[in-house]
């Protein structure tokens, strides 16, 4: 299979005063594959993006869309590319129509082959009805289609999605992934970041974990699970501590319990990585009852993204 | 440069649906010239005074009788000045009313042309003998604005068509009247110069048969000749556009008055110099001013939403993308500049004079002020931080640059200071145009509005890429 995007030792420092936002990144991702990059806000995945986009100058590094140096064939590895950005990246006074109508001028289309073609990705995100209608009457989801829309016109052989389902509905969101699926059927190669593991796990061929710019983990999902062995997740939703201190010792007592390898924090969500949950279960209920916590809701689940973000870093995904 | 097009085509569908957007770019800044044009006393039968002191110095010599005798047998009169003047016929110069003294066209200048009526509710004359002392008061900037010294050979000259070089000395603060008593130095010099020995016995003639004073102005005793064409630089377009054009300027001078100049028209009907030629142009400029950089804004407003990134992604230039913006801003504002200098034209009945010259200076000034809006908008950090900036600099440039206030009421180094905005030299390309001026009399305003543009651009440019590659 070919290597349609080619990441060396890529880098981005801002300023120095800064850590990189992305430090040192290096991978591949084969022609008709869908690689996800998986991490929390800030880990560096848009910049990433940006960088293979050609819109971020990197500091150092390469990286190469099909043949095609981001740095010294910027252009011609444009063509090779769509983006759907992470922001509804469209006119709010045009319609969807004319947007596409747009975008596909930007990419070298013109005449019949623009019409027909607008009108087949029309079809493609559910919109022919409202096509002449104003963005800006558009609900969330409907704008992230055309979002979508607009990325794919001129049929790129790589998709840049850059979280493409940040705040919408359910609906929408499975319409998304689903196209996404779709394009990925049909030959398109396709770089997905998201926070959402769930995605990440449906769609992807292989995985890239990327925190503080770094990428930390990559591989499919068995291997990437396999890094956390047998190791349950178990999810406590507690009443708050009264302060911060007391949070921390309930911390350090429950990361003192047999079996129990990771402890994180979120709001009133305690996530902790345990050898087989149910038999450590008694014990992890007793130490929040000394501590004076009220469990409100208990969930043990079995090994998956979010356990192996908390396994090789010690927090949630969406801390 | 097709996608540049494409780019601008997009904008404008955008701008040309933004119906409040539109208004504010035209019928605001018409609404306020008009407004501004009534409160000042615009259109009405009341000519205002502007009397603008100027101080005369007259070292002509003259031409005794029997010098001026030999050449003027060689003249015939023509059959206007004939009839106006009641002189029969004959080129004999005793017959024409010489006076024995011989013939003094400083004199004539300062008794019969510039204190005609008609000028004397534009220039406050004042012979003076000491130069020195009256070039002082207008360095001071007190009692005179100018000092126009009429030079020995004057009427030697202007008889014999020799070439003449009447010194003009203005005070730099006052630009525009200073600018207003060159135009009308011209205008005279034109009508009795340009080698035309039969213009200056008729208007000897004139003069010694006191026919001169019952001529109600300037205009109406220019009527009765040829008019000579491009004698001191003076077109007879330019010629004809300063005699019926609706001049204006406010001036606060003596007291504060809002001052108007009156003159005839080509067909003698008196009009009233019309305050809006001022007001249309400041106004155009103040609108321009932020009608540029909302536009170049856009750019601004395409970043946040993230649309200038998707561009950016796509296989263009960055260059292409900025090319496609300013195409936009810069034919939205010509539209905004032309339909306000077109409103002036046909609501307000300003003359503007040679169409090219006001097409040239209007294209300049439009972008000039595209350059300032790319700067903000390039330098800005976002959109917020641009309106700020926009509205300041703006305002800052329209008050020190003319539109807002006469620079002739400012201290000289805050004038030298304006000559850095393109408020000024459009106010004073277009003071000129009203004034009869053309083309080849704005190649400094538009030479200087072509090198600001340079350098917005330049600088403009080299932070849009700092911007766009990060």
């Amino acid at each position: 299979m070919a290597t349609m995007i080619e990441v060396r030792n890529l880098t981005k420092q801002y300023d120095s005063k800064h850590p990189p936002a992305v430090d040192d990144l290096s991978y591949d991702v084969q022609a008709g594959e869908v690689f996800s990059l998986l991490g929390p806000n800030g880990a560096g995945k848009s910049t990433t993006i940006g960088m293979l986009c050609g819109l971020i100058r990197p500091t150092s590094g390469e990286a190469k869309i099909g043949p095609y140096s981001i740095r010294t064939a910027t252009l011609a590895a444009k063509r090779l590319i769509g983006i759907v950005p992470q922001e509804i990246a469209l006119y709010p006074t045009l319609s969807a129509r004319q947007n596409l109508y747009f975008w596909g001028q930007m990419y070298d289309m013109q005449g019949k082959a623009l019409t027909n073609r607008v009108e087949e990705v029309l079809e493609q995100i559910g919109l022919r009805e409202r096509a002449n209608d104003r963005i800006d009457t558009y609900s969330g989801g409907m704008k992230r289609r055309v979002n979508i829309g607009a990325g794919l016109l001129h049929r790129p052989q790589v998709l840049f999605m850059d979280e493409p389902t940040v705040g919408i509905d359910p609906q929408s969101r499975s319409a998304i992934l689903d196209m996404t699926k779709q394009l990925n059927v049909e030959g398109m190669t396709v770089l997905y970041t998201t926070h959402y593991m769930e995605e990440a796990q449906e769609l992807s061929h292989r995985i890239g974990i990327q925190d503080h710019g770094k990428l930390i983990a990559l591989g499919t999902l068995p291997e990437l699970t396999r890094l956390v062995g047998e190791k349950d997740t178990l999810k406590l939703q507690v009443s708050e501590l009264s302060n911060t201190a007391e949070a921390e010792k309930l911390d350090l007592q429950l990361g003192q319990l047999p079996g129990v390898s990771n402890v994180a924090r979120q709001a009133d969500t305690l996530t902790l990585l345990v050898d087989n949950a149910n038999t450590r279960l008694a014990d992890v209920i007793n130490c929040c009852s000394a501590a004076g916590v009220h469990i409100a809701a208990i969930e043990i689940s079995e090994p998956n993204l979010e356990q192996v973000f908390l396994h090789l870093t010690g927090r949630a995904l969406r801390d | 440069m097709k996608k540049a097009w494409i780019i601008a085509r997009k904008d404008l569908i955008i701008r040309f649906r933004d119906g409040w957007g539109l208004l504010f770019l035209v019928l605001t800044p018409l609404a306020l010239t008009t407004i501004m044009g009534l409160a000042f006393g615009g259109r009405d039968d009341t000519p205002t005074e502007l009397r603008i002191p100027v101080a005369i110095i007259n070292r002509d010599q003259g031409m005794q009788n029997a010098d001026f005798s030999a050449i003027a047998d060689q003249f015939p009169l023509p059959a206007a000045l004939l009839a106006a003047s009641s002189v029969t016929t004959t080129t004999n110069a005793t017959q024409l009313g010489l006076p024995a003294t011989g013939l003094n066209l400083g004199q004539v200048m300062i008794d019969q042309v510039f204190a005609a009526a008609a000028l004397q509710t534009l220039l406050q004359t004042m012979v003076v003998t000491d130069e020195s002392a009256a070039r002082r008061a207008v360095a001071a900037g007190t009692t005179y604005c100018c000092v126009i010294t009429l030079p020995p050979t004057l009427t030697q000259a202007l008889i014999l068509g020799q070439p003449l070089d009447i010194p003009l000395y203005t005070d730099p603060a006052r630009a525009t009247s200073g600018q207003i008593v060159e135009s009308v130095l011209k205008q005279v010099v034109g009508q009795f110069g340009g080698g035309s020995a039969l213009f200056q016995i008729s208007l000897a003639q004139l003069a010694s048969s006191g026919r001169l004073n019952q001529l109600k102005s300037l205009n109406e005793l220019t009527a009765l000749f040829p008019q000579p064409d491009d004698q001191v630089g003076l077109t007879s377009t330019q010629t004809s556009t300063l005699a019926s054009n609706n001049l204006s300027e406010t001036r606060a001078f003596n007291g504060n008055s809002l001052l108007k100049l009156t003159t005839l028209d080509p067909s003698g009907t008196e009009v009233a110099f019309n305050i809006l030629a001022f007001f249309v142009p400041a106004m155009a400029m103040i609108f321009l001013g932020f009608g540029a950089s909302q536009g170049v804004r856009s750019i601004l407003v395409e970043e946040e939403m993230g649309t200038f990134a998707r561009l950016n992604a796509g296989p263009l230039s960055s260059g292409i993308i900025l090319l496609g913006k300013l195409i936009s801003v810069f034919v939205i504002c010509g539209l905004q500049f032309g339909v306000l200098l077109l409103a002036g034209r046909f609501l307000f009945q300003v003359q503007w004079g040679d169409p090219l010259a006001v097409a040239v200076l209007a294209v300049v000034t439009v972008l000039a002020f595209t350059g300032l809006g790319l700067l903000i908008a390039t330098f800005a950090r976002d959109q917020s931080q641009a309106n700020t900036l926009a509205t300041t600099i703006n305002l800052i440039f329209s008050l020190i640059g003319g539109s807002l206030l006469p620079l002739d009421n400012f201290p000289v180094w805050l004038q030298q200071i304006a000559q850095f905005t393109p408020n000024y030299w459009g106010m004073a390309g277009f003071t000129k145009l009203a004034i009869g001026q053309g083309l080849a009399d704005l190649t400094r305003e538009i030479s200087v509005l072509l090198l600001i543009t340079v350098i917005l651009f330049g600088v403009g440019l080299l932070l849009y890429r700092r911007r766009v590659l990060r």
